[in-house]
Formats: structure tokens, C-alpha cells, sequence
């Protein structure tokens, strides 16, 4: 198929990159890329009118509906001039990562799917496992909240890869799912924000034992 | 069909009236008469509806009666709760964490099941923190983020499982039914179907609380109100099991013999093992019901894993009197923290001469927990262990050794706390309002202890034999 190759590298790029990236706005700015290119995704693999349709939605929920809440709840929690910490330990992560997802990518799409099925899955499985490597490494709140997004975005990519896109029921649950969770997460945020004073998850410890 | 759907609206009628404004001061009321409804339903359901296979025969009307116990105990919170709005929307939540839970009992299909089990997450992480106290707050945000990335990594394998059935021709989502998938599963790679497996294992086994990824689950149980803390421990944990298990038993027939079974007997050992030492040295009483979550849902898990028709009936008879015991055992918990404004064991000893009726609650309740014989959880356990004596003499000693631990534990809490001072410690405000509902679960089950394993142990070996 056409641009696929293109499509996972810039899948790579765009997973890449807000692990390395400091602050909340450039990161929001990555992942509403990384919606467009998803949205792109489904049209290449389904050049039909379900296609466009799911396109549409990805282009809802990840373009517009996430980065935006992202953006919301970051300014609420005056969380923007705030910079995340990016070690020596994170740029080892990325190059486990990408050295996994070569290794480990056979054993997600066997070779019976193909070759263009097998090159986005293994970008797909990059892109979730760099989203958990965000989850793992941030200690805002919001930035957590990216790596949610970030992993769900490169599952969705996956479920392109190895099935060309799901069925429309599970496709929106999923969508919805993962919209009402990160509505859940804003709201606690906010919680946050007023009990404690600060959106640091490093120094949420009321929790012992 | 008719009773499915009547049973999926008719919890939401609660709220329906509530926020017509029908339900005023009568508000517990109304919730009550519907709660028994939905379990009238529910049965009728579980009797003569055909949408229903064994196992949802078993869990649809355990989950309606759990849920509408919770309804029944959330009259101490909807008590403390000041303002009409705070109840209203108590109310809600706590009636779309049950809708969610009663639509993964009814689900046959694993991505319906999915979207149930995230579902859960969201409704009832509301409900951890919905008191606003900073502990709770942090609790809920544990609870969201680790379940969300573990039922993610459940997704990759649901993933690669859809596209294995795209590429044999079934790219809908009724080939993701349990019968389906069991039926097409030969024709389905070994190899991809193992690392989708052991992916599912690791994402589901994070909401059910498998050591080691069990570390949010002390934190989400303690913190939310305590009948909401039953409704956690005793049905959601067993339910995301029961969808794990359908999985593997689905898949077998591609993983090959035992893999799915090993890998819930892994699961379950380390879960006991891991959970025992922390059941030893905790104090605070809800805690330690929710580590006790941990070592029961390993106890299932290693029943499940054993396959045999005996283990196998322990297992699912010990689902549904743990979620009776457990869910009865944090009504007390609620009582006593409203009670004696603590959730800590040392400070109210004497507990059966200051309130002779949570003492009592509490003392029968920790020692059927404990496993003590002739109470109701003795059979279940003993057919388990049974089981695993039968498969392998080491693994059984360990389980043996790590429940008698249990036991000692428990049974050093109930005389410390409940024994203990010759002067009993002075209640702070008066006596809570949830005993009624842990006396209901209790005593529902006496009968069920001691019937359900020899019931399903018949039905279960009447199936093996008709194979």
C-alpha cells in the first residue's frame, strides 16, 4: 500500500518526540499531529465511506476534543511555564524502546499479515510503548494524562495495522472510553490543584503501606 | 431478550426520579424498592433467559444482589453527605458503577467486556474520591492512570486476537464472542495467541489486583466510601478474573493445553504469597480488607488455574461468598469508622462491649474470611486446596502455609480489637446505619457456603463427563 512507510515513520517521529520535549504547549502541539496522521491512517487502509466516517471521528476526538482538554487542564493548573526533567536515563529509554519494537514486533503481526501490516505495526508498538515511557518518566499530572493519550493513540494505530481498523461499535467505545477517562483525570487535576497546591505526582504522598 | 434489556434500564430509574425531583426526603427509600426490583429482574433473568450462559446464570444475579446490598448500606454516607446535590450525584455514580458492572456480568462477547471493565474504572474511581480529602484525591488518580494503561496493554492483545479472526475472515465483532472464539480458535497461530494471552493476563491482572501489579488496589478500597469499598473488593476484582478466565478457556484450544491455566496459577500463587505479610502488620481495617482482596482473588485465580470440575466449582463458589463476606465486612468497616471517627484497630479495643452488634459483625465476619470451619467459606477453600494438593504436593504446602499465616493473622486482629481492653473505648457519634445490609450478606451466606460448591461441583463434572 502507498505511504504506509512514510505513515510509520512519521508515527515514530511524532512518538518521539514529546518524551524528549520539556514543556506541556510543544507536546499538546506533537500529539494533535500525531491525531492528523491516525486520521490519515484510516483513510489509507480503508479508502471507503467507513473509512471516512472513522476518519472523521479520530479527527474529532484526537485533533481536536484530547489536545484541547490537555491544553485546558494544563492552563487551570498553571502548569505551562512548568518544565519536565529529560535524563540521560529517558534517551536510554527511547533506544530500548526502538530496539523492542524491532525485536519484538514479529511477535505482535506474524508474517502471514505482511509486509506494509508489519512495518506500521512495529511503529504502532513503539508509539504505546514510548506513551507508557511518558507515563513512567513525567511527574505532572497533565503530562501523565499525555502519556494516556500518546499510548492510546499508538494502540489505535496497531489496530489499523493488524486488522485495518475495528469495528465501528468498539472503535467509538474505545474512542469514547479513553475521552471520559482523561475528562476523569482533568477533574482530578483540579482537585489536586486545590487540596495540594501544585500538580506534582512526586509529592502526592498522603499514601503509605 | 426482554428481561436483558428491562435489567439494563431498570437501575438507572433512580436516578431518573431523583433528578425529576419525585425522590425527596424518601430518597434512600425509593433506591431500596428498586434495588430489590433489579434483583427480582436479575433472577428471573438468570432462570429463564437464553441470552445467558452458566457462568452469567451465576454472576448477573450476584452482581444485582451485591450492588442493591451496597444501595441498601449507602444509608450511613448519604447520611454524613450535607447538601442535596452532593446525594444526588453520590447516587448516580454509585448507579452507573453498578449498570457498568452488571453489563460485564451479562457480556459473552471480550471487546463488549473490555468497554464494560474500563467502564468500571471511570465510574467508580468517581466514587473513590468523591469525599475531596486529599487521600482520596490521590488515591483515585493511582487508580485511573495504572488501570487505564493496564486494560491499554489488555487492548494489544484484544488487538492481536481481532486481527488474527480479520485474516481468517471474521472481521466483525461477534467473532470476539466467547463460543465464537472457542469454536475458531484451532485455526488461530499458536505463537501470536500466547503473547496475546500473556498480555491480557498482565493488563486484566491489573484490575484484578494480581501481585505485583496490585499496588493502587489498597489505596482505591480504602479510600472510597465503604459500602462503594464492597461493591470494589468483592464483585468488580472477581468479574475482570471471571473475563480473564473466559479468555483463556476461549483461547485454549490455540495457547495449547495448560498455558492460559499456568499462567492464572502463577498469578494466584505469587498474589497469596505476596499479599500475607501485608495482611500480618496492617492496622487500619480497611486496608486490610482490601489486602485480603489480594489473597482471595489469588485464591481464585489458582482455583480456576487448576481446571479440575472440583477447583474449578471451589473457585467460582468462593466468588460469590467472598463478594457476600467482603462487601458485608466494609459495611461494618463503615460503621465503625463513622462510629469511632478511625479506621485503626488499636484504637477501639473492646469493641463487643461498646457495640456489642458491629463486634459481633466484625468477629464472624473476619473469621469466616479466615476460613474457620463449619463457617461459609470453609468448603470452597478446602475444595480448592484440595485441588492444588492434587496437581502438585509442594505448591499446595505453600498455599497451606501462607493461609494458616492468614488465619493467625486475622483471627489476632478480631480477639485484639475486639476482646482486647477491659475498658472499652467511648463511641464518638452515634452508631452508623449500614449494619443492616452487612447482616443480609452474612447471613445469605450461610446457605450458599455451604450449597453452592457441592451444586456446581455436580454440574460442573456432569459437563466433563457429557464431553
Amino acid at each position: 500500500m502507498t505511504w504506509t512507510t512514510e505513515l510509520s515513520d512519521l508515527l515514530v517521529v511524532t512518538a518521539i518526540l514529546p518524551v524528549l520535549l520539556r514543556r506541556m504547549l510543544p507536546s499538546v502541539f506533537v500529539l494533535a499531529l500525531q491525531g492528523l496522521l491516525l486520521a490519515a491512517v484510516a483513510l489509507v487502509f480503508n479508502p471507503n465511506p467507513a473509512g471516512i466516517l472513522t476518519a472523521v471521528l479520530v479527527l474529532l476526538a484526537k485533533v481536536i476534543a484530547v489536545p484541547w482538554l490537555l491544553h485546558r487542564t494544563t492552563g487551570r493548573a498553571s502548569a505551562f511555564s512548568l518544565a519536565e526533567q529529560v535524563t540521560p536515563w529517558t534517551y536510554l529509554g527511547v533506544v530500548g524502546v526502538l530496539l523492542a519494537g524491532r525485536l519484538l514486533s514479529h511477535h505482535i503481526a506474524p508474517a502471514a499479515f505482511g509486509a506494509t501490516a508489519s512495518s506500521l505495526a512495529s511503529a504502532a508498538l513503539v508509539a504505546t510503548m514510548l506513551g507508557l515511557l511518558v507515563v513512567a518518566t513525567r511527574r505532572l499530572l497533565p503530562s501523565q494524562m499525555l502519556g494516556l493519550a500518546l499510548t492510546e493513540n499508538g494502540l489505535y494505530a496497531a489496530g489499523a495495522a493488524l486488522a485495518h481498523g475495528l469495528p465501528l461499535l468498539l472503535d467509538l467505545g474505545v474512542l469514547l472510553d479513553l475521552l471520559l477517562a482523561l475528562l476523569l483525570l482533568a477533574w482530578l487535576t483540579g482537585h489536586v490543584q486545590t487540596a495540594w497546591g501544585h500538580v506534582d505526582a512526586d509529592q502526592l504522598n498522603e499514601l503509605r503501606g | 431478550m426482554t428481561y436483558i434489556w428491562l435489567l439494563l434500564a431498570a437501575p438507572w430509574l433512580g436516578p431518573l426520579l431523583d433528578g425529576l425531583g419525585v425522590l425527596r426526603q424518601e430518597r434512600w427509600w425509593g433506591h431500596a424498592v428498586i434495588a430489590v426490583a433489579v434483583f427480582g429482574i436479575a433472577t428471573l433473568a438468570a432462570v429463564s433467559s437464553p441470552a445467558l450462559d452458566p457462568l452469567g446464570r451465576l454472576l448477573v444475579p450476584l452482581v444485582a444482589l451485591v450492588g442493591g446490598l451496597t444501595l441498601l448500606a449507602s444509608r450511613g454516607p448519604l447520611h454524613g453527605l450535607k447538601s442535596e446535590r452532593q446525594q444526588r450525584f453520590y447516587l448516580l455514580w454509585l448507579t452507573a458503577f453498578w449498570w457498568s458492572l452488571l453489563l460485564v456480568a451479562l457480556s459473552r462477547n471480550l471487546g463488549i467486556s473490555w468497554l464494560g471493565i474500563e467502564l468500571t474504572t471511570i465510574t467508580s474511581a468517581v466514587l473513590v474520591a468523591i469525599s475531596g480529602q486529599r487521600a482520596a484525591v490521590e488515591a483515585a488518580w493511582k487508580y485511573v492512570i495504572l488501570c487505564s494503561l493496564g486494560l491499554l496493554v489488555a487492548l494489544l492483545g484484544l488487538l492481536m486476537i481481532y486481527g488474527l479472526n480479520a485474516h481468517a475472515g471474521d472481521a466483525a465483532l461477534s467473532g470476539l464472542d466467547f463460543r465464537t472464539l472457542h469454536a475458531h480458535a484451532r485455526a488461530l497461530l499458536p505463537g501470536t495467541v500466547r503473547v496475546a494471552l500473556i498480555l491480557l493476563t498482565v493488563g486484566l491482572g491489573t484490575k484484578v489486583g494480581f501481585a505485583p501489579l496490585h499496588t493502587w488496589l489498597p489505596d482505591a478500597h480504602s479510600e472510597a466510601p465503604a459500602p462503594v469499598s464492597g461493591l470494589l473488593s468483592g464483585v468488580l476484582l472477581s468479574l475482570a478474573l471471571v473475563v480473564l478466565w473466559r479468555t483463556e478457556l476461549a483461547l485454549a484450544p490455540a495457547a495449547g493445553p495448560g498455558f492460559g491455566n499456568d499462567l492464572l496459577l502463577a498469578f494466584g500463587l505469587l498474589s497469596v504469597v505476596v499479599a500475607t505479610p501485608f495482611l500480618l502488620v496492617q492496622l487500619d481495617i480497611k486496608r486490610l480488607l482490601a489486602y485480603s482482596s489480594v489473597e482471595q482473588m489469588g485464591l481464585i485465580a489458582i482455583g480456576l488455574g487448576i481446571g479440575s470440575p472440583l477447583a474449578v466449582a471451589g473457585a467460582l463458589a468462593q466468588i460469590a461468598i467472598h463478594a457476600l463476606i467482603k462487601s458485608g465486612l466494609f459495611f461494618v468497616a463503615g460503621d465503625i469508622l463513622q462510629t469511632f471517627g478511625s479506621k485503626k484497630l488499636p484504637r477501639f479495643p473492646g469493641l463487643l462491649a461498646a457495640q456489642p452488634r458491629l463486634g459481633w459483625l466484625l468477629l464472624l465476619g473476619m473469621l469466616t474470611l479466615a476460613g474457620l470451619p463449619p463457617l461459609p467459606m470453609f468448603p470452597s477453600e478446602l475444595a480448592i486446596l484440595i485441588g492444588l494438593f492434587s496437581k502438585s504436593a509442594l505448591l499446595g504446602w505453600v498455599l497451606l502455609l501462607a493461609l494458616g499465616a492468614i488465619f493467625v493473622g486475622l483471627a489476632h486482629y478480631v480477639v485484639a480489637s475486639g476482646l482486647g481492653a477491659k475498658r472499652p473505648v467511648r463511641a464518638r457519634s452515634a452508631p452508623g446505619r449500614s449494619w443492616s445490609g452487612a447482616v443480609l450478606a452474612l447471613s445469605l451466606a450461610v446457605p450458599l457456603g455451604w450449597l453452592l460448591p457441592t451444586i456446581l461441583y455436580r454440574s460442573l463434572a456432569l459437563l466433563a463427563a457429557g464431553r
